[in-house]
């Protein structure tokens, strides 16, 4: 056993070290509002630099329409994420979605297949959230289960070939503009403002961050927990219904392999947004500025012609550094 | 006894800490000798939790000087605090609850034997010594999960010795004791006393500070008020020096009559938990639930609010006969439970301080689903001010405040939710004098208006001094019922001991 | 066989002559479609890929990019990482579109699914020209390939007469919705049909075009079928798996093994004898003649709307006279990694 007597005191007291004026002030700003925006504009200002084209109009516009996949099916994510939970099966719901929308477009025309589409997504949403509401399964788990499952739907749907011989009216939602903005980044763009809504201003959205912050205290509290986790999960689906959509436009044709690692990326822009993977803290607004980090990275990288290897390294680092930033700064509360 | 030091064994000199908007410590001023109980005081947010930490190296102070044994040391993390001897006991102990209470004492420090492995048999050995000479009768492979909380607790002061610490720091350790177990925990600081140990001990419990301290040092606002002599301080000196003005009345109790019937609990009853309960609550009354801890009562709150399930067992509320299956079945019927454990059961801490209050009462400031953002915010602040709740922000998280006032926002919470029926298990327990004061008042306001409220407690004067009727329990039974009248601590306490009389284990000498 | 397929026999013949016997001896390969003059203008041109880590489209990229040095253009390329990766590739293309590159050159990974991409840059102004794997698309200037039909069909030439018209055959056809694994697996059932009708085709897969995949297939088909007798691939990266597989099991020999394309892998074991025979394609010509239709449409000459690429059939007999500089990039050369 350790005999420590006063003799072996560690160190001598010294008065705390006074930081610079700069450093301090530096220090005060509101980082956990402008961090994410600063990064983001720093990064736009490197790639513009190096490559003017990325400021172009039609460049601005790629980036939006890439995103706009990720964006939603991230809305979905942070639901999850929030109410402690978390949704891996949105990948495969991209492809389940292709394959059942366009099956059912080319069965029932260009309604049907879109709402058909999106519907498949809710009934995937909804096997997931019984699973884990109804009969406990962690959700971790259960959705894992469903990124399997759902791929093998998508797979044996489709024999594994893409269905194609869609109408042409169907490019319009991928492919086709609202004024200058893709209308898939129209569809994004909409579906934040509805979710940031309901997460900010409903009853639903309260009780998910309540669940999320402290599920037993929730409870306790009133809440019919199994009731709006089970909605939580139906949303996600809807999302990844609402994007599979859109993504089946995009490539004109149903094809089961779409949507791969998709799912970790969504978690990735919850959690580089702010979001705390254990549920209860996070928000529309912070993922949406996940989703842009990635999505600026992934286009301007491509610009300056950096191999996507590299690009693969770059996000990971970003991922980590991200949640150790909003970590660092935690502690020091 | 007061330590023969000619200087104290700590001194700790104008310290400083600030947190993003708060001046937790105003150049503060305390001392520790050896050999002596210390006690600290304060109102919740008075600054004693940071002071504790800033000495056992959780936060670095911004400025002062501490000094051990007259050399200035700097405390950089609970490493060095623990190499200069001081050892802390929080009220959420530090054991790990798997492993045994030999292996938990000697954690980081185990005695190793031949070829690099644990020695196990000389770890028990030593444990078991340790033990001995702290008068407890623990078994050292026992695992610690199983032991009572207070005996997790002694496991945590024999642990501090084992580190030879000079300075142990005991944060409202009597918090979940029953009294039995306090008056062991009295003698095993009688027993460090002996051994010179210097004690800082934290408490809300005023009688308990007349019973074991040699000084106390008051805190209030992060500033230090004073440090005087226990023995010739009364207990309203001290409480003024906290409060900062009088206390007249301790439990300020209405004279309310009763009212109708509002809640019957008939024969209920869950297998080895309770066996057939019953009893009524009225309007306007407070029913006193007393017992030790295991007897059983925060099971019974739990099963009326739907919280666990019951096998049996009658519930009417209002009259109607009520199958309650979930708490937020109970909160619809007008049942509202306010938990034991705040931590764990009642606060959202990453939710702000507005946010949980409103939470259990959301509906009534939603439209169709939508939140009326403006009415929510009034009615918050309307309850966050009458509970005193000290933030000056609203939006704040729960998670920065001070354990009071995390429960301040959570017994808020239930009182704005419009509930007729209030379950209180322990509303006072962590909460300094002068804010128990202000929680009875709110009680009162209930009543007033036409609430009933079940309090358990195991602060015997809060029973006595607020209950209209005292139900005693023991072993999952009710064992004994007293008026306000009729009660005592001791005629509580024997029932509370030893059960009902026909079941109490002591033959009497004559019939009946 | 219908005339179309006796016309492309014959052309396919032909180049098969030419690339053998006929070739004067300073005459480069891939001639038959000749260089232009370098152009005046440095042009930009991009180039999609659908993964790198077959050898075959490593061969094919020094195709592009020494092509492009000696025509004095710029070679900006992208590979999408796998062929499921479809979104991918159409964002490469849209950042293509964005950086105004002159012209791209497109191996696409699925068929319907880049018309949408190859509209947005021929509407640009960039011309596509699509090689190797096709797209759905109509716009594009050419189509440059190896006729996959013909591969098809010369690995079922070369299964009947090795099995004497008689026996059970498994199909790995490749990547799902892909041009090659299409059109060469419908030829080899075709052809089988038709001159070989006591050959049945017991089962046929799908899978990624990697070893990993190949092998696994063909484990499963080896316990489900014991009386396996060949195994058709659709590309080399999968008759690698598959013959590791038929090396695991012993039966070495006894199942007779065809492919397209030449790795080195492939090329041990078709000199082990383990592969029997591989329908040899020649990327560094795809390569070099994919850019040069750029160029050439670039300077506003004609471009053939279709360009097949000579074909070798390579066996254990023929492996040492084989000319590799069209079929691998040189030994040691790695695609510049930005």
């Amino acid at each position: 056993m350790t005999d420590p007597s006063v003799k072996d005191a560690v160190g001598q007291s010294a008065p705390v070290p006074r930081s610079s004026p700069l450093v301090d002030r530096l220090r005060r700003l509101p980082w956990g509002r402008i961090g994410m925006p600063a990064v983001l504009i720093a990064m736009a200002l490197f790639f513009g630099t190096i490559n003017p084209n990325f400021w172009s109009v039609t460049n601005m516009g790629n980036v939006a329409r890439q995103i706009s996949i990720l964006a939603l099916i991230s809305i979905g994510q942070t639901f999850a994420i929030l109410s402690a939970g978390i949704d891996l099966s949105v990948g495969s719901l991209l492809a389940l979605v292709s394959v059942v929308c366009a099956q059912a477009m080319l069965d029932f025309g260009l309604v049907g297949g879109i709402v058909i589409g999106v519907l498949a997504g809710c009934l995937a949403g909804l096997f997931n959230g019984l699973l884990i509401a109804k009969a406990r399964v962690p959700a971790f788990i259960a959705t894992l289960g469903m990124l399997v499952a759902a791929r093998g739907l998508a797979l044996t749907l489709s024999g594994g070939l893409p269905i194609a011989g869609l109408p042409h009216e169907f490019m319009i939602i991928g492919a086709g503009y609202w004024g200058l903005v893709p209308i898939p980044a129209v569809i994004a763009a909409v579906s934040f403002v509805v979710a940031f809504f309901v997460l900010s201003r409903t009853r639903f959205g309260r009780y998910i961050y309540a669940m999320g912050s402290n599920e037993e205290a929730a409870i306790l509290s009133g809440i019919n927990v199994v009731k709006y986790k089970i909605l939580v999960y139906v949303v996600s689906g809807l999302f990844a219904g609402i994007a599979g959509v859109v993504l089946t436009s995009r490539v004109i044709s149903g094809q089961p392999t779409l949507g791969e690692v998709q799912e970790l990326y969504s978690i990735a822009a919850v959690v580089i947004g702010g979001g705390k993977i254990t549920g209860g803290v996070g928000g529309i607004g912070r993922t949406l500025m996940g989703v842009l980090v990635l999505g600026m990275l992934s286009n301007g990288l491509n610009l300056i012609q950096i191999s996507s290897y590299v690009q693969n390294i770059v996000v990971g680092a970003i991922i980590v550094i991200a949640v150790y930033i909003d970590l660092a700064r935690e502690r020091r509360r | 006894m007061n330590g023969e030091q000619s200087q104290p064994f700590l001194q700790m000199r104008g310290i400083v800490k600030r947190f993003p908007g708060v001046l937790a410590l105003s150049g503060v001023n305390f001392d520790a000798r050896l050999g002596e109980v210390h006690v600290l005081l304060g109102e919740n947010g008075a600054g004693k939790s940071t002071l504790i930490k800033v000495l056992s190296g959780v936060y670095p102070p911004d400025a002062g000087e501490i000094l051990f044994g007259g050399r200035p040391v700097t405390i950089r993390n609970p490493h060095d605090a623990q190499l200069l001897g001081v050892s802390t006991i929080y009220q959420e102990l530090n054991l790990v609850p798997e492993m045994t209470v030999a292996e938990n004492i000697f954690l980081g420090q185990e005695p190793m034997g031949r070829f690099g492995t644990v020695d196990r048999k000389q770890q028990v050995r030593q444990t078991r010594d340790l033990l001995a000479s702290l008068h407890l009768q623990i078994d050292p492979q026992a695992v610690v999960k199983r032991l009572g909380i207070a005996q997790q607790q002694m496991v945590e002061i024999a642990k501090a010795l084992s580190f030879n610490s000079r300075l142990i720091i005991m944060d409202e350790p009597t918090a979940v004791l029953t009294t039995h177990e306090i008056e062991r925990l009295f003698a095993t600081i009688a027993e460090l006393k002996q051994r010179n140990v210097a004690i800082i001990y934290i408490s809300h419990r005023l009688d308990e500070v007349k019973v074991l301290g040699d000084r106390a040092t008051v805190l209030r606002d992060g500033a230090w008020v004073g440090t005087v002599p226990v023995a010739s301080t009364s207990v309203d000196q001290l409480v003024r020096m906290m409060v900062g003005r009088d206390l007249k009345d301790k439990f300020p109790k209405l004279a309310i009559a009763p009212g109708e019937e509002i809640l019957r609990v008939e024969n209920l009853s869950r297998k080895r938990v309770l066996h057939d309960i019953s009893f009524q609550l009225r309007r306007g009354e407070i029913l006193g639930i007393a017992g030790l801890v295991g007897a059983g009562r925060t099971e019974l709150a739990r099963a009326i609010f739907g919280a666990d399930e019951r096998d049996s067992g009658r519930i009417t509320v209002q009259g109607q006969t009520v199958d309650i299956k979930s708490p937020a079945h109970a909160i619809r019927k007008g049942i509202a439970l306010l938990p034991e454990d705040r931590k764990r059961h009642g606060v959202l801490a990453h939710l702000s301080i507005k946010h949980n209050i409103t939470l259990s009462a959301l509906s009534d400031f939603t439209h169709s689903g939508v939140i009326n953002l403006q009415q929510e915010h009034t009615h918050a602040k309307e309850y966050a001010a009458s509970m005193r709740i000290a933030s000056p922000d609203l939006n704040r998280w729960v998670y920065y405040l001070s354990g009071g006032n995390q429960q301040k926002v959570v017994i808020a919470k239930w009182l704005s939710s419009q509930a007729d029926i209030f379950l209180f298990d322990e509303p006072t327990r962590g909460i300094d004098v002068a804010a128990k004061v202000e929680v009875y008042q709110l009680m009162g306001e209930l009543l007033k208006r036409g609430a009933a409220i079940m309090m358990i407690s195991s602060e015997l004067p809060e029973i006595l001094g607020m209950s209209d009727r005292i139900l005693v329990m023991r072993g999952g039974r009710i064992c004994g019922e007293f008026t306000r009248a009729e009660a005592t601590e001791e005629n509580i306490l024997d029932r509370a001991l030893r059960g009902a009389p026909e079941h109490s284990d002591v033959t009497n000498g004559g019939v009946e | 066989m219908n005339k179309r397929t006796v016309f492309r026999t014959i052309l396919a013949g032909i180049f098969v002559l030419a690339a053998f016997a006929v070739t004067p001896a300073n005459a480069a390969p891939g001639d038959e479609y000749a260089r232009p003059a370098k152009p005046a203008k440095q042009y930009t041109i991009g180039v999609l890929l659908p993964m790198l880590s077959n050898p075959h489209f490593v061969a094919q990229l020094y195709g592009y990019i020494d092509e492009a040095d000696k025509l004095g253009a710029k070679v900006i390329w992208f590979d999408a990482g796998g062929y499921q990766y479809l979104d991918k590739q159409l964002s490469q293309m849209e950042d293509l579109i964005a950086s105004k590159v002159d012209a791209i050159i497109l191996v696409a990974v699925n068929g319907p699914g880049t018309v949408g991409a190859v509209a947005q840059a021929v509407a640009a102004g960039i011309p596509v020209i699509n090689c190797n794997v096709m797209t759905d698309s109509d716009k594009v200037v050419t189509r440059i390939r190896s006729d996959d039909s013909i591969i098809g069909q010369m690995q079922a030439d070369f299964m009947g007469q090795a099995l004497k018209g008689n026996g059970k055959v498994a199909m790995l056809r490749g990547a799902p919705g892909t041009s090659w694994a299409e059109n060469r697996g419908n030829a080899f059932k075709k052809t089988l049909a038709e001159k070989f009708p006591h050959i049945t085709v017991v089962g046929e897969q799908y899978s990624q075009s990697t070893p990993a995949d190949g092998l696994k297939l063909m484990e499963d088909f080896l316990q489900t079928f014991p009386q396996l007798d060949g195994v058709y691939n659709g590309a080399d990266t999968v008759a690698i798996g598959a013959a590791q597989a038929v090396l695991a099991s012993g039966k070495k020999g006894k199942i007779v093994i065809t492919t397209a394309d030449y790795q080195l892998d492939t090329e041990k074991f078709i000199r082990e004898g383990v592969i029997n025979a591989t329908v040899v394609q020649q990327p560094g010509i795809i390569g070099r003649w994919g850019m040069r239709a750029a160029i050439n449409a670039l300077e506003k000459r004609e471009v053939p709307k279709v360009l097949w690429t000579p074909l070798l059939q390579v066996t254990s007999a023929n492996a040492d006279q084989i000319d590799m500089s069209t079929i691998r990039a040189p030994a040691g050369w790695k695609p510049p990694i930005r």
